[in-house]
Parts: structure tokens; sequence; C-alpha cells
């Protein structure tokens, strides 16, 4: 009886011993998809980034199978075998996209799937995925490595400009001077008012030309009428043949200078020769005062009793004939 | 000269030790098998070391739990306190302890069980009245430690991973599903399956030490304590020393 009652317990062990192995089995097989229906997906990658068999693959951020197989192809493609669950298969499109993540930041490398915005028929087996080019980690630390020297660039030339703006008095004077202050305000007044004027000036401007346009004044005439416009050509016609003649008189002009020039006349001796200039200069002076002298002596004729008479009579005439 | 008795001894009771495994695989896979013999062992072994190992198991896992929460809440990875923990007891602790704890209290027990029954003159006994002492004894012992030891490390796993349950949830709230989830989503098969190999052999070595120790025991009832005390010593050991090869051959077979 006690033998048996042993039996008992040691088989209700052994049965939960074997029972717990089993469930433990299975509970990581299941999560590893050994037991439920699946497909085989392949994608290429150029680098796998250190992604393993067993990692995650990923679609829309859900686990939906396991890495089964990493494989070189050549020395840039790597075959990536991937075995998704049957229950997630039509979900997946065959124009989707994979690319390697990572779960958290340090964590284990994993596929996600993407689906692609255009349709497509669901994926079967042994298709093949496109593939993402990843940011690796090393890449990210590259482009960081740029930036921090370029910050560091910048910094430098903040850390100069700033130090010679510090030592510019020029410039701390510039902005601790009060007056300028008041000087910009009265000057940005000056302009509000220039730009009120401008306005004004331009709504002018409007009116005038609005008057040119409708034919008002002599501007809008001389635009708008076609009497005038006429006029106008028949005056530019006229300037024309003036100016015509007025080119001919100067050439005339011209041909006549250069006979003055050239011919061994009065009128050019008269021109060239400088003695005779100031000949000609002394006798008209000469000439001017034999006239004042004559003109003296007229005067004293006038005064003289044998015609002073005559000379009476002539102003009384004038005088009678202007009544 | 004492140095080189000591190393002689050494290597003259590894060879014995081996000749006794050698003897148990000759011997075992004869027949008659001792069934009851067997299952009466497997009794003793595995069910009446069971609320030990459970306790152990508990304590190791609430402990490991509360004592790793303020390492890992430095590093703001609270939520991975589950994982760890999952993956310390399934591939180290787990099996470790138990086979420490079942070195010490089956170990002891062949050892002294059969060490009185070698000074009381009971194997001779056997061996004129017909009975295989060896096969009667050491056989089903040995073999019943082997098959006990895994259940208990898996039986001592789960009682773990509740206290780590328990422990995560004395300073935070983590709900069952997602703690299960947490747990499942870490260990693979290459943390459970050489872990519960490596047991077989902890179980193996527990026996054949204390069933050697003991079937060897001489000097009287002085021998028998003897016999006791070097089998959980040299088992305990031995554990270790299985551990590390385990660990190294997991590694090469890139388990780890």
């Amino acid at each position: 009886m006690e033998k048996t009652k042993n039996y008992i317990k040691l088989g209700l062990f052994v049965t939960i011993g074997t029972v717990l192995l089993v469930l433990a089995l299975y509970l990581i097989g299941s999560k590893k998809n050994l037991f439920s229906e699946t497909i085989k997906v392949n994608t290429l990658f150029r680098n796998i980034g250190g992604l393993l068999p067993g990692n995650n693959v990923r679609f829309a951020g859900i686990n939906v199978g396991t890495i089964q197989n990493v494989k070189i192809v050549n020395d840039t493609t790597v075959l990536v075998t991937m075995i998704i669950e049957k229950d997630s298969k039509k979900f997946i499109r065959k124009n989707s996209v994979t690319d390697i993540g990572s779960d958290g930041l340090m964590g284990n490398k994993l596929i996600n799937i993407s689906a692609s915005s255009s349709e497509s028929s669901i994926i079967e087996e042994n298709d093949t995925l496109l593939s993402l080019k990843s940011v690796g980690t090393d890449e990210m630390m590259h482009t960081l490595s740029n930036t921090n020297m370029n910050v560091y660039d910048i910094s430098t030339d903040l850390k100069a400009i700033m130090k010679r703006i510090n030592n510019n008095s020029v410039l701390w004077n510039l902005l601790s001077d009060t007056t300028l202050a008041r000087k910009v305000r009265t000057s940005m007044e000056n302009v509000e008012q220039t730009t009120k004027h401008a306005s004004e000036l331009s709504a002018n401007m409007e009116g005038i030309l609005k008057d040119i346009h409708d034919g008002k004044g002599a501007a809008g005439k001389l635009i708008g009428d076609k009497a005038v416009a006429d006029d106008l050509a028949n005056s530019i016609a006229n300037l024309k043949a003036a100016s015509d003649t007025a080119k001919l008189a100067l050439h005339h002009m011209h041909e006549f200078m250069r006979d003055l020039n050239i011919t061994p006349g009065p009128l050019g001796v008269l021109a060239r020769d400088t003695a005779m200039a100031n000949d000609l200069k002394s006798t008209i002076h000469n000439l001017d005062r034999s006239s004042s002298l004559l003109q003296e002596d007229l005067k004293a004729v006038q005064s003289n009793f044998l015609l002073r008479k005559y000379f009476k009579n002539k102003i009384k005439a004038e005088k009678d004939s202007v009544k | 000269m004492f140095k080189k008795n000591r190393y002689k001894d050494f290597l003259k009771e590894t060879g014995e030790i081996s000749a006794f495994a050698g003897r148990f695989f000759k011997e075992g896979f004869k027949p008659r098998y001792e069934f009851a013999e067997l299952i009466r062992q497997c009794f003793i072994i595995g069910y009446q070391s069971l609320p030990l190992v459970c306790v152990t198991a508990f304590i190791m896992g609430l402990v490991l739990t509360v004592q790793s929460r303020p390492t890992l809440e430095e590093f703001g990875a609270e939520s991975y306190l589950p994982a760890m923990v999952a993956i310390s007891v399934i591939r180290e602790i787990g099996p470790v302890i138990t086979a420490l704890i079942c070195a010490g209290k089956i170990g002891s027990s062949i050892g002294a069980e059969l060490g009185s029954m070698r000074v009381t003159e009971q194997i001779d006994a056997m061996e004129v009245s017909g009975t295989n002492p060896f096969k009667y004894l050491v056989v089903t012992r040995i073999l019943a430690c082997t098959l006990m030891l895994p259940l208990l490390v898996i039986v001592g796993d789960t009682i773990s991973l509740y206290a780590s349950y328990i422990g995560v949830n004395l300073k935070g709230v983590v709900s069952w599903h997602l703690y299960y989830t947490q747990v499942f989503d870490t260990i693979d098969f290459s943390d459970l399956i050489p872990a519960f190999i490596k047991s077989y052999f902890f179980g193996f070595v527990i026996g054949l030490i204390g069933c050697y120790k003991g079937y060897n025991s001489k000097k009287g009832t002085e021998g028998v304590g003897l016999a006791a005390n070097s089998a959980v010593v040299v088992s305990s050991l031995l554990i270790f020393i299985l551990d590390l090869i385990a660990v190294q051959i997991a590694d090469l077979m890139g388990l780890t």
C-alpha cells in the first residue's frame, strides 16, 4: 500500500517535471516559429551589420518571424532567409521593403519589413524582397564626427569674432550711445514721413497720369490729340528742314573760312596780319579821338554867332512839328 | 615523499572512479534490471528532494531579483530584470544550485548508506546470497540520480522564475503576462538545452561519487562518515568542473 502511494507520488513528480520541460520547449519554440506554419522569404543586403540567425523579423513593429539563415552570395551581397508566419503572410506585399534595425538603442539586430504605398500581390514562398540601406552606428558616428569638426570650426570663428567685438571700443560706444538711438529714431520718423509724401506724390502722379490718359491738359493733348501730334510732326519736319539749311550754311561758312585762310585777299590779310591789326586798332583809336575833338569843335561852331541863328531856327521848327 | 603519495593517491582514485563508472555502464545495460529498486531510488532521490529543491530555488529566484534590481536601476534598465534573472536561472543558477543541494542531500545519504552496508558486510552478504550488489545498489542509485536531477532542475527553474516574478513585483508593477512574455522572449533553446543536458551529468556525478565512496568505504564506522563527507566534497567539486567543461563546449558550439 505504502509502495503504491510512493509510486503515485514519484509518477506525479516525473509527470510535472516532464510537462514543465515540454512546456518550456514549446514556449521557446513557439517564439521561434518552430511549431506554426511558415513560409520562407529572402532579402538581399550589402551589409547586415551583425544580423544573426534567430533574430526577429518585424512587420509594422510586430514580430512575424525569425531569420533562418544568413549566407554570403558574393563580395557585395548577403542573402538573408527569413521564416514568416503564414498568418502574417497575407499582409505582406511583394513590393514591401526590408531594412535592418535594432531592438532599442543597443539591442539585438532585427529586420523590419515596411509596406510600400503602391499596389502589389501578396508574397509567396521564396520571394525576394527589396532592401533599404540601413544607417549603421559607424556611419552615424562618422557623420557625427564631421558635424563635431564643423561645430568646432564654427565655435572657434565665433570665439575670434566675439573677442574682436569685445576689444572694439567703437562698437561698444556705438551700442552705448543714446544720441545715436535718438537720431536713428528721428531718421526713421523722417523716412516714415518721406514715404508718406512719396505715397501722396504717387497718388498725385496717378491723378496726373489719369488726366493725361483722359486727354486733359497740355500733356494730355500732346499725347491724346491727333491734330497736336500732326502739328508736332510738322514742326519736327520744319525743324529738320531748318537744321538742314543751317547745316548747309555752316558748310558754306566753313568753305568761306577756308578760302579766307588760303587765298591772299584783303580780308584774309586783315584776319591774319597782326601788325595791320595793331595799326587798325591805333587808327580806330585816333579816329575816336579825332571824332571827339571834332564834336567839341562842332559844339564850338554851334555856339558861334554866325551860325547860332540857324540852329535856333532848327530847334524851333522841330518843336512846331511836334505840336 | 608525502606530496608524491598524494599525487599517486589522486591518480589512483581517479582511475578507480573511472573504472567504477565503466563498471556501471557494463553492468547497467546487462539484464536483469532492478526496476523496482530503481523506482524506489527515484522516489527517494527525486520526490523526497523536491521540498528542499523548491525552497532553495524559490529563495534563489527572489534574492537574485531583489539584489539585481539596484544595479539595473542605475542603468535605467529595470525592464530587463525578468530577462536577466531568467537567463541566469535557466543557464546557470538553476542547474548548479540544484545539483549542489542534491550533492549535499543525496550524495551524503548514498555515501553513508552504502558505506554502512559495506562496513556491516551487508554487501558481502548480498554477494553470497547471489544478488549482484553492484547492480542492485549502485546501478539503480546512479541511474535514479541521473534521471531525477534534470527533472528537479526543471521544477526548480520554474519555482525560481515564479519567485523572481514576486521579486520584481515587490518594488515595481509587472503583470504576469508581461513577465512571462519578457522571459520567453529572452530564453532560447541554446539556454535551456545545454543546461538540461549538463544536469544529467551533474546527476550522474552525484550518484557515481556517492556510490563509489560508500561502496569502497573502509575503516569501520569512521569510514562511513568519511565516505559521506568525501562524497559531498568530491561531487560538489566535480559539479563545478563539469560546469566549466559544459560552458566551454557550449561556447565552442556557439550556444552561449
